[in-house]
């Protein structure tokens, strides 16, 4: 039975096409032995594989048992599903859900497209100091701890003593109590997180776009059309691969909203709008040291995370050639 | 040819390019502002910064931060250990990574689906903390500095990212002229490939060597001898041993009183790991280069 | 090389590696126990011992070396660094792979008796009795202590830093700006409507006299970046008490909660009024301790006429001889409600436990560092760990005339040390490391500049300060260092961790008014209900239970 070739872009079906009169079977091993040195080079990465995480791949079990440090992992009892009840059954666990989701689709609705809108404008630059300078300067903030990123941006929007209230008085502007409104969480979170990441994230686009065939531009040139003619139909076709892989890893991450910026940005007056799931588990592993839970929660995570995946990739594969597998 | 004859720009064409420099100004400036502000306050009194006067630049200047930095001969054997991290660390990412998107890119091999598969199982499905652990103890890598370059020997979405661009970024003329000459993977793959890839492979090179110069929660997990800690590590030991606790007021010596001077040393903390990096940075961005594609399909 | 024996090979390789991996768990710990055992006939005594990384290498530290002579032991030291030891801790003992002692393990009465119970950490009851008497003593002298130390089914599993910090055991306090009452011909206040009266004031007759309405009468911060800087802190107590924690109250014994009853409402509703009308800083709920330093330390002008804090140094700058503003500050004791209550939020009991024993430690190493442990609890133990073996450089023999916060004449001082050179690092001393007495009666014995407005003398105002609130504390309080039952730290972990976060977050809205007590009262206590409230209160009644 011949191994369905990878490119059809028919879903599940399994076309063969057969050379004169070979099996199908013979036809595979003769690919495969052309191959041979393709499955050497990628031995060693599938070893590391293995051995570094599918033999600790058990682990996952503590999610289903009652840990105990001392009888170790094989020799905890099982506990079923009681940790994954526990957490559907907390009283917040819809708000954590709504956070959680809301979070990370706002994150990619506006971070995403920054780091290509920035791609592209640096592409379009052709001074080489000013290039340099404003990709080495956006890229800084990446360096930036998390720690001291959220105790800036509370004390850069404080009132009395912060810059941005000092700003908008200035100009006459109404002030608030920015990290107060639980409407404002989201919003803060988000864009200081474009803020902080958007140089680095480019980096890849811009590596994409470098590898544009300069001939392409010249053709266009000639062919009389504008600059941003040219950036609509050269540059972001060639950006369309990287983007749609991108697009779909992000969203296999999609529970993934980390723990530590959004507890030190946490007050109890945008309290509502700001437990995560991350969060609440951190605060109630703080009190009592439980790893099955976290490991519930973590499994509970991941298995979202590729229920996600799974769809938009098959949605993807639909629509374009670019999809995941 | 035609004759090289200068096209003078369209007036729209101008424009944006005028729209594009004040985007890119702005938003420079917008990023800078907080840098600047890290910088001035690393260099400013505790004093100062604590009563908010530190805008822009820096007041009261002062080095205090830095020396107590420098003064601690733990931090030299940071920066050392960290330079090694990143540098063995970053080869053998790059070349587990290419050596798992390069097979994965070709059409031809049959099993690719299963192995991708494979990879990406591991993007959810993860024993977790503990069970990683005992298997760094039972290779008998606890406290040593493979602890910290193989249990992350490659990043899936590295993989993945690059073989995208494999798939892409080579025209399929050129993989066909290869094959037509009898061209075998391996050749192909360092004879073509990785020359035309350099870009992708710079990326790479970057993000990896940067995870490696910022880690410290693996550092954290598999290392117990103070002459293997690397950078982060030292740095945040320091300021914990820097800040004072409210419980024992009267003990606490005078330098540790100072209030913010925690502070102070907290944003030159982040001046220290990040300024190597930074200088790195215009060397790797060579790479990135236009025109690496030229002469590629002539010859 | 040959396909199919690559092949073959390989997946040799693999399979061992999967069953010697497999295989692993119990090696380690017998390992270990069979070769520390083995040394304990003559020669030193090796152990390990878990503590945090200081500044310096360990093994090199002048108290170390004091301690390995003294009791002929040899110290290795595993090592964490300081602000991830908890993570690292769990780490080593999810694995197995743990030391024979921790000397700091910052572990929570919850954690001793988890690990207690799967007996990895093993009771210290009969090694107390045998070789630390002085411990013993002063577990006598001091009941709570022991009480604290012992878990439910009767062992003690871990050993405290006893550190017996005055100040901190009336921490909710209130300070406000005397220049600015003298200014306006007013006194300190002792009710909530006399604060009432002098906040108004602040706000509208200009006492910083520059003719701007910028003052802030009052001012807080989240107790998350400011130690009990939250408003109610400090104002509920003249209503009803506040524990700033757990939110329970205790009547001859029975525990309460106090977040769901009328007198909270009352408070609720005073500290609104006083919102509503500009006398509360609307920054309370959200700023941070730089913006609140920013903010009294501004230059020109003070803006600021009183903050609900356990420390004024979060405030104004109190560590300078040039800096005078923090001179005109003064406590404000515990106010007088309506009804009469007068209340000082009280914190009494021990949050961690540093010293602990494992199940690898054989018999040699536990008497060992029982012996040790003792040490630690005499006079001279302790001050050699906390200050260094060295008299002249880390401590000094007090002279006379030199007194303590309380105006006695002192044992020891920091007066007249010998000048240390900053770019030296001092490596002689277990600074905050590991157990050792520093009660009250040892930490007295310390001189403190007598001046409580001088740079120096902080410590002495802070203990003046909290002397004001002592009478105020209530009857009866819930202990913070009670045990919660092993069978109930999970459902209390969370149920504590939802009602505090409910709690907080609706006294918020309800002070700033997108509340409205009136209406959303009723509809606030009735959601405790779906908190499981109940079981909470029955989960800490138990707990009080021995």
């Amino acid at each position: 039975m011949a191994l369905p070739d990878p490119d059809e872009t028919h879903v599940g079906a399994a076309e063969v096409t057969l050379a004169q009169g070979e099996m199908p079977m013979a036809q595979t091993w003769t690919k495969m032995k052309r191959s041979w040195e393709l499955y050497a080079i990628v031995l060693l990465p599938v070893l590391y594989l293995i051995i570094f995480k599918y033999i600790p791949m058990f682990g996952v079990t503590i999610a289903f048992k009652d840990y105990s440090v001392v009888k170790g992992i094989w020799g905890s009892p099982w506990a079923g599903f009681k940790h994954f009840e526990s957490l559907f059954q907390s009283p917040n666990f819809p708000l954590l859900i709504r956070n959680t989701l809301g979070i990370s689709f706002y994150s990619l609705i506006a971070g995403f497209p920054v780091p290509i809108l920035l791609a592209l404008a640096l592409n379009e630059v052709r001074s080489g100091f000013f290039k340099r300078s404003v990709q080495m300067i956006t890229y800084a903030p990446h360096f930036i701890s998390t720690v001291v990123m959220v105790s800036m941006i509370i004390l850069m929007l404080s009132p009395h003593v912060g810059i941005v209230e000092r700003l908008l008085t200035f100009a006459g502007l109404p002030t608030t109590d920015f990290m107060g409104e639980p409407k404002l969480f989201k919003s803060i979170y988000v864009w200081s997180g474009v803020w902080q990441e958007m140089g680095y994230a480019s980096i890849i686009y811009i590596a994409a776009l470098s590898g544009v065939d300069p001939a392409l531009y010249e053709a266009a040139r000639m062919d009389g059309a504008s600059r941003l003619k040219k950036i609509v139909h050269i540059d972001l076709p060639s950006l369309i691969p990287i983007t749609v892989i991108l697009l779909i890893l992000n969203l296999g991450s999609i529970m993934g909203v980390g723990f530590e910026k959004i507890y030190l940005m946490q007050n109890p007056l945008n309290v509502s709008a700001s437990e995560v799931i991350a969060t609440y588990v951190y605060k109630v592993g703080l009190l009592g040291a439980n790893f099955s839970f976290s490991a519930a929660v973590g499994l509970f995570n991941s298995v979202i995370n590729l229920i996600f995946l799974l769809v938009v990739n098959a949605i993807v594969r639909r629509l374009s050639d670019n999809s995941l597998w | 040819m035609p004759r090289a004859q200068k096209i003078k720009e369209p007036l729209g064409d101008r424009l944006l390019l005028a729209l594009i420099y004040v985007l890119l100004s702005v938003v420079t400036l917008s990023v800078l502002y907080p840098l600047l502000y890290i910088l001035s306050s690393s260099l400013s009194s505790p004093k100062a910064v604590v009563s908010g006067q530190v805008w822009l630049l820096p007041v009261e200047v002062s080095l205090r931060a830095y020396k107590s930095i420098f003064h601690s001969s733990q931090l030299m054997l940071g920066y050392y250990n960290s330079l090694v991290y990143a540098v063995v660390g970053t080869l053998i990412n790059v070349a587990f990574t290419v050596a798992m998107a390069f097979p994965l890119s070709q059409k031809g091999m049959p099993g690719r689906k299963w192995i991708l598969i494979l990879m990406m199982v591991t993007m959810f499905f993860d024993g977790g903390l503990i069970p990683t652990y005992l298997l760094v103890k039972q290779l008998h890598m606890l406290d040593t500095r493979w602890a910290l370059w193989l249990p992350g020997a490659f990043s899936v979405f590295q993989v993945i990212v690059a073989r995208t661009f494999f798939q892409t970024s080579i025209p399929t003329e050129l993989q066909e002229a290869a094959q037509i000459d009898g061209c075998r993977d391996s050749r192909y793959l360092i004879g073509i490939v990785l020359p035309l890839s350099k870009p992708i492979i710079a990326v790479m090179t970057l993000m990896y060597a940067v995870g490696h110069w910022n880690a410290y929660f693996d550092a954290l997990i598999y290392l117990r001898s103070e002459e293997l800690f690397p950078l982060q590590y030292v740095l945040r030991n320091m300021l914990i041993l820097n800040a004072a606790d409210p419980e024992m007021l009267a003990n606490t010596a005078q330098q540790l009183r100072d209030q913010g001077f925690e502070q102070v040393l907290k944003y030159a903390m982040i001046v220290v790991a990040c300024i190597p990096v930074l200088i790195i940075y215009p060397f790797v961005q060579k790479h990135f280069v236009k025109g690496v594609m030229i002469g590629s399909l002539k010859g | 090389m040959n396909k199919p024996r690559f092949w073959s090979m390989t997946i040799l390789l693999i399979v061992s590696l999967v069953l010697s991996a497999c295989g692993s768990n119990d090696d380690s710990s017998s390992d270990s126990a069979a070769a520390s055992s083995g040394s304990a006939q003559q020669g030193p005594v090796e152990m390990t011992l878990f503590a945090p990384q200081g500044k310096a290498p360990m093994e090199d530290n002048d108290f170390t070396k004091l301690v390995e002579q003294k009791f002929n032991v040899k110290i290795k030291w595993d090592l964490a660094p300081a602000d991830a030891l908890t993570d690292r801790r769990q780490l080593l003992l999810a694995s197995g792979d743990y030391p024979e002692v921790f000397l700091e393990g910052k572990f929570t009465n919850t954690d001793l008796q988890t690990y207690g119970k799967q007996g990895v950490l093993i009771p210290l009851n009969d090694l107390i009795d045998k070789y630390a008497p002085n411990l013993k003593a002063l577990m006598e002298k001091k009941p709570y202590l022991k009480e604290a130390m012992t878990a439910p089914d009767g062992n003690i599993y871990g050993i405290p830093r006893f550190n017996e910090c005055y100040h901190c055991t009336y921490s909710q306090k209130f300070w406000i700006n005397k220049e600015w009452l003298d200014k306006l011909g007013l006194a300190v206040p002792t009710t909530t409507d006399e604060l009432y009266t002098v906040l108004k004031a602040f706000k509208t007759q200009d006492p910083n006299g520059n003719g701007k309405a910028d003052e802030i009468p009052l001012t807080g911060a989240p107790n998350k970046s400011v130690w009990n800087g939250n408003i109610d802190a400090y104002l509920m107590n003249a209503f009803v008490y506040n524990d700033n924690d757990k939110y329970l109250i205790v009547n001859n014994g029975k525990v309460d909660f106090a977040a769901n009853k009328p007198e909270w409402k009352e408070g609720l509703a005073y500290m609104h009024k006083l919102y509503s009308e500009g006398l509360i800083d609307k920054a309370s709920f959200t700023q941070n301790d730089q913006a609140v330093s920013q903010l009294g330390n501004k230059e020109g002008d003070e803006v600021v006429g009183s903050i609900t804090t356990a420390l004024l140094s979060y405030l104004v700058n109190v560590w300078d001889d040039n800096i005078t503003r923090h001179q005109h500050w003064v406590i404000v004791p515990p106010l007088k409600g309506p009804n009469g209550v007068q209340l000082a939020g009280v914190s009494q009991g021990l949050g961690e436990f540093a010293f602990a024993i494992t199940n690898k430690a054989d018999e040699a190493q536990q008497v060992a560092a029982m012996k040790i442990v003792n040490y630690l609890f005499s006079e001279e133990g302790a001050l050699y760990s906390e200050y260094g073996p060295t008299e002249g450089i880390g401590w000094n023999k007090a002279q006379p005339g030199e007194k303590n916060i309380w105006g006695e004449q002192a044992k020891y001082s920091f007066e007249n040390l010998k000048p240390q050179d900053p770019n030296v690092v001092r490596n002689d001393s277990w600074s905050l490391l590991g157990p050792k007495d520093m009660s009250k009666e040892f930490r007295d014995l310390f001189a403190s500049a007598q001046d409580p407005l001088s740079s120096k003398g902080y410590e002495t105002r802070l203990a003046q300060a909290t002397k004001q609130y002592e009478p105020y504390a209530p009857k009866e309080f819930y202990p913070s260092s009670a045990w919660i039952r092993p069978e109930d730290t999970d459902t209390a972990a969370q149920l504590t961790t939802s009602i505090k976060d409910y709690v907080q977050s609706n006294m918020a809205q309800f002070i700033i008014g997108s509340k409205n007590l009136d209406k959303d009262w009723d509809a606030y206590v009735k959601g405790f209900d779906g908190l499981n409230l109940k079981q909470y209160i029955e989960i800490y009644q138990n707990a009080l239970a021995k």
